[in-house]
């Protein structure tokens, strides 16, 4: 017993990473209806952006994350410009997005070049109740938990927040009450991106990060989303616990390829089964 | 009334002595040309084959198929198999992983088809990724070798003879997606595409008909893999269940135009030779070009070639094209 407790704590771990990741992805699917597939590559540029600005500057990896979320917004800003065109045609959209993320894909790997890179930062391991974690667990999570609140704050209570939410109910009414919908939808693209963004820096400190990541993370935010219930950041803390605590245990019997293998075809089988989600509340 | 039959009659004469000087161009090809020219019209028939068996599902019936490679890595998997471990010879070997592509395309497509159109994609690419997956782990590894990969050499198909077999299957591809074009089979899957549910109230059996179509487009899937298999005679999982590979088959479906006979051979011809002689120097940049040019597709030319060239009045209106 004393033996699950350990990938019971890494699984809360990296479920509020994989809420986190993927709550951007979430966002932009419940406000542009879009399925968004260059999320992946928002996530790999954080941990990029993070990557080169502590090599430059020498700062304390935490201090980024502000940083990147900007960046990221500011990148999310101008990928947008190209994917508004199809923004209500479902099917326009994915292939759209999946061809940009190919392309972006390849550029990173032009640039960066194809190595793993890694910033390991916390990694001491401290002890809770018998279990030994590397700090960055800790971080990991605080990280995710704060980036999360404020985003529910930032929608529940701030104009901009109450304005991106009705044009995710519906457009029309929204632009009848005055709410500029573009620049609405410029602005939740730009957060989203740069959620998964600040989740690209986690990333980096706690594992590694290579121009080719953005697709397995896909999957994950892919996975979260559809567990949770898709449409509103509430499925994706949801989803992303579930999908933690399976990757985490799946790793802890299996080996860590069975577990995202088992992640992956969860997908199919829960579109299949239950596409509202594990608790029947999304609404797509 | 007269001049109606002239042009038409003013047709069929050229295209007939085309089709003539095509054929004897392509039968006569590999016997004077370098095994690299040779190995190039290889990948132009393989993707003509892809592409048109890709149109069946996808361009018919609207299903866009993002997990497409999934079906031609187990073709390219059971033909490892079958060759390696039993000997078969290559004719039945190919046939087989046709039917076995067919029959997971078959069991996996039951319940895959029941999931709303651009959701089925997102099923379906991550079927895939998980099958990739799977080939790749240790349970699979006695079988398949996991991700060190496997040479596939035990068969007596020279390169000319692969030559001709791909021509053979990217010809039958063509001819099933004429056939279906020109039948009430590929009305009812254009009917799919664009509203199922009123299809489904005309009476249109829509499960079947996706099924079928599923079918058909696994079994040209896995077969094509299975040559492929024997063509490039080294697979593992990385390179045989390489997204590149439905990236590439896509594009080339969207730009030569879904749900139209010859848009995707001539993409596919198209974008193999372009790719082969443009950018072969950058290979790194390959994914990255064809997914701007994907976008460029979406944005300017979301029909395809095909039909936009029916539009500008260049090409008649007919379903034969």
């Amino acid at each position: 017993m004393e033996n699950l407790l350990d990938p019971l704590f890494r699984g809360v771990a990296l479920g509020a990473l994989f809420a986190l990741i993927a709550s951007g992805f979430a966002l932009i699917l419940g406000v542009m209806k879009i399925i968004n597939l260059v999320q992946g590559e928002f996530l790999m540029l954080g941990g990029y952006a993070t990557f080169f600005l502590v090599q430059w500057t020498h700062i304390n990896p935490i201090m980024t994350i502000p940083l990147v979320f900007i960046i990221i917004f500011v990148l999310g800003i101008i990928i947008e410009q190209i994917v508004d065109p199809v923004a209500t045609k479902e099917a326009a959209g994915v292939l759209l997005t999946f061809g940009l993320a190919a392309f972006m894909r390849n550029l990173s790997l032009l640039v960066f070049s194809g190595d793993n890179r890694t910033m390991p930062y916390l990694v001491d391991s401290f002890e809770v109740f018998g279990v030994y974690l590397p700090q960055y667990t800790i971080l990991n999570f605080v990280v995710a938990l704060l980036a999360m609140t404020m985003l529910f704050v930032f929608l529940k209570t701030t104009s901009w927040g109450k304005a991106i939410r009705a044009i995710s109910e519906n457009v029309d009414l929204a632009q009848v009450c005055g709410i500029e919908a573009r620049k609405m939808r410029i602005i939740s693209y730009g957060i989203g991106a740069g959620l998964s963004g600040i989740g690209g820096t986690l990333v980096l400190i706690s594992r590694n990060i290579e121009p080719q990541m953005g697709g397995p993370y896909l999957g994950i935010m892919f996975a979260v989303v559809i567990l949770g219930g898709m449409g509103d950041i509430l499925g994706a803390c949801i989803g992303g616990l579930i999908i933690g605590l399976i990757a985490a245990f799946g790793a802890h019997f299996f080996s860590s390829t069975v577990a995202l293998a088992i992640v992956y075809l969860l997908v199919p089988l829960m579109l299949l089964v239950r596409p509202r989600g594990v608790f029947n509340r999304g609404n797509m | 009334m007269q001049l109606t039959i002239k042009k038409q009659a003013s047709y069929i004469v050229p295209s007939i002595a085309f089709a003539i000087a095509l054929a004897v161009f392509l039968i006569a090809l590999p016997y004077w040309s370098s095994h690299y020219v040779v190995s190039l019209m290889c990948s132009i028939f393989f993707y003509i084959a892809l592409v048109q068996s890709l149109n069946v599902l996808s361009g018919f019936a609207g299903y866009v198929n993002f997990g497409y490679v999934g079906w031609v890595g187990i073709g390219s998997y059971t033909v490892m198999v079958l060759l390696n471990r039993y000997g078969v010879h290559w004719l039945p070997a190919l046939f087989l992983s046709g039917i076995v592509s067919m029959i997971v395309g078959i069991v996996i497509g039951h319940p895959l088809l029941k999931i709303r159109g651009i959701y089925f994609a997102i099923a379906a690419f991550t079927f895939a990724e998980g099958i990739r997956f799977l080939f790749s782990s240790e349970i699979m590894a006695p079988i398949t070798h996991g991700g060190e990969g496997v040479t596939v050499t035990n068969h007596d198909l020279s390169l000319n003879g692969q030559y001709f077999v791909a021509l053979f299957i990217a010809l039958l591809s063509i001819f099933v997606v004429y056939k279906i074009s020109t039948g009430k089979f590929g009305l009812r899957l254009l009917a799919i595409k664009s509203e199922e549910l009123p299809a489904e109230c005309l009476g249109i059996n829509t499960t079947a008909d996706k099924i079928v179509a599923f079918a058909i487009s696994s079994f040209f899937a896995g077969a094509v893999g299975g040559l492929m298999a024997i063509h490039i005679f080294f697979i593992d999982p990385e390179s045989v269940f390489s997204v590149e590979i439905t990236l590439q088959a896509i594009l080339m479906l969207f730009l030569g135009g879904g749900g139209t006979v010859f848009g995707p051979v001539i993409a596919a011809i198209f974008l193999t030779l372009t790719s082969e002689l443009l950018w072969s120097k950058f290979i790194l940049l390959h994914a990255g070009i064809l997914g701007i040019i994907l976008v460029f597709v979406i944005l300017f030319l979301p029909e395809g070639i095909v039909p936009w060239l029916q539009d500008k009045k260049i090409l008649p209106y007919t379903r034969k094209l």
